[in-house]
């Protein structure tokens, strides 16, 4: 059991307990759904743990839990989409960045999903690389919004502001993990150890940024 | 191998540094905003009271003006009137017919200057149809009166400044008028109202004994710094001309192109 429990799975496990309790009566679709976005992710990377074992004991493409991820990708790019949508998507060059980038996306993870030796057996490294970078420029827009925007909104307890914020904190610095990976492994494999590392503090920034969205969310949707 | 490491961990604290001072920058820039929208409610406020004030000020000068018009003018008219009927009984037909048909045209007259006078009375008369209609109905009535002769003259196409922009240079105007006719000994008075698309100049000259600005000091000078005060609030300029023996000048200089975020074109009586 204790070998479920990494600080992506707890991380992650009180995130959706958050967006349980906090989320399940709020009427925004965009909000909800990240409840059962977090399960499944939850589900993933849970679910992902007994089968690094056997790819390390065979490994085999067929063995590694890519696939998984593969499809955790897609629910990514989807969630996250939606969720910028609602927040970004009232200005034109808003929608135009959402379509647009939703486009690119799919198109790099179908170009990848077929010319991958294995197929959905080989994660979308790229798509993803691609993704974190239009979320982060998604995240940027919605801060100009934000500075543009003539009312005053109180940040502290803006539970979009805190959302966004987790969102442009993990896919910047995953980013940086992306760009040195290859090359710091190629290097010296014991320096996957650091990687490993930034990749905790970075998903525990996320989660916790959007615990406390949810905990906004919650406070702001009880007040009105 | 260890600086390689090095680097590649300052670039990932860099990575992460550059969103914290993204989300920093984002705060105190909304802190900022708070204190500019604060700033500009309290303003709006400031300028609401005192429109509110205006407004009460040039009620009150209207009612005062009207007291005195009906004071002398219409009350010695119906006096003599009444006199002239009260002696008509005694006089012969022709001479009475004579008094009759005079007293109806002194009662005509007084019946065209209530007239007149209700018009002033109507406080949302004078606003609804403009600055300039305003000043003329105004002109006239003075120019009638006979204590002063106003020569009103406008270059340019008349346009609307806004109810609440119009009102207080209506005011500025009365209040310049009441000085002239207090201090000045003035015979003439020029009004001249200039409208460009950049520019609209309100300017009131008088041919009185003038006065050195320099001197103004206290209530004497409250007035005009009032008349001062409030066209700042709308975003116009106060020029004042004048030396003893030269008479006065004053001149409202105002962009109507320049929106001030709370001098709106909205009715004075909008208040919320």
């Amino acid at each position: 059991m204790t070998k479920y429990l990494t600080i992506y799975t707890i991380a992650e496990l009180i995130c959706f307990i958050s967006a349980v309790v906090c989320l399940f009566n709020v009427k925004a679709l965009q909000w909800r759904l990240l409840i059962p976005f977090l399960l499944i992710t939850c589900l993933v990377e849970m679910g992902a743990i007994p089968l690094k074992a056997v790819y390390k004991a065979n490994p085999i493409p067929s063995n590694s839990s890519a696939w998984m991820y593969n499809i955790l990708l897609l629910l990514q790019m989807g969630a996250f989409s939606f969720m910028f949508y609602n927040l970004i998507g009232k200005y034109l060059a808003g929608r135009l960045l959402i379509v647009t980038g939703i486009s690119i996306l799919i198109l790099i993870y179908a170009y990848e999903l077929f010319t991958n030796v294995a197929g959905i057996f080989n994660y979308n490294s790229t798509t993803y690389s691609a993704m974190s970078v239009v979320f982060i420029i998604y995240s940027l827009y919605y801060y100009y919004t934000l500075l543009r925007g003539e009312e005053y909104a109180e940040l502290k307890f803006l539970p979009e502001f805190w959302w966004v914020t987790g969102t442009l904190f993990f896919f910047f610095g995953t980013t940086a993990v992306n760009l040195f990976y290859t090359y710091l492994l190629n290097s010296y494999p014991g320096n996957k150890l650091y990687l490993v590392y930034i990749s905790d503090v970075l998903i525990v920034i996320l989660y916790g940024c959007w615990s406390y969205a949810f905990i906004c969310k919650r406070w702001t949707t009880s007040n009105k | 191998m260890d600086n390689i490491k090095q680097i590649i961990l300052l670039a990932t604290f860099i990575f992460l540094l550059a969103p914290l001072a993204l989300v920093v920058y984002v705060t105190i820039y909304n802190k900022r905003k708070k204190k500019h929208i604060e700033e500009k409610e309290h303003l709006k406020s400031v300028f609401q009271q005192e429109l509110l004030k205006t407004q009460i000020e040039v009620q009150e000068q209207t009612l005062s003006n009207v007291g005195r018009e009906i004071h002398d003018n219409i009350t010695q008219v119906l006096s003599f009137v009444k006199l002239n009927l009260a002696l008509a009984g005694n006089l012969n037909p022709e001479t009475q017919q004579k008094k009759i048909t005079e007293s109806r045209d002194l009662i005509a007259r007084a019946i065209n200057d209530l007239r007149h006078l209700s018009k002033s009375l109507n406080f949302e008369h004078i606003m609804q149809h403009g600055l300039l209609n305003a000043l003329q109905t105004e002109a006239d009535r003075i120019n009638n009166s006979g204590i002063i002769q106003i020569n009103l003259r406008i270059d340019g196409d008349n346009y609307s400044l806004g109810a609440q922009r119009e009102l207080v240079f209506f005011r500025i105007f009365q209040e310049s008028l009441n000085n002239t006719l207090k201090h000045a000994g003035a015979s003439r008075i020029n009004i001249t109202l200039q409208y460009s698309e950049q520019l609209f100049n309100l300017t009131i000259e008088d041919d009185g004994m003038g006065f050195s600005p320099e001197e103004l000091a206290g209530n004497a000078g409250s007035g005009l710094k009032n008349m001062e005060n409030r066209a700042a609030m709308m975003g116009a300029e106060t020029m004042l001309y004048s030396s003893p023996g030269k008479g006065c000048s004053l001149t409202v200089t105002l962009n109507p192109n320049k929106k001030q975020l709370y001098a709106d074109g909205n009715p004075p009586n909008s208040i919320s």
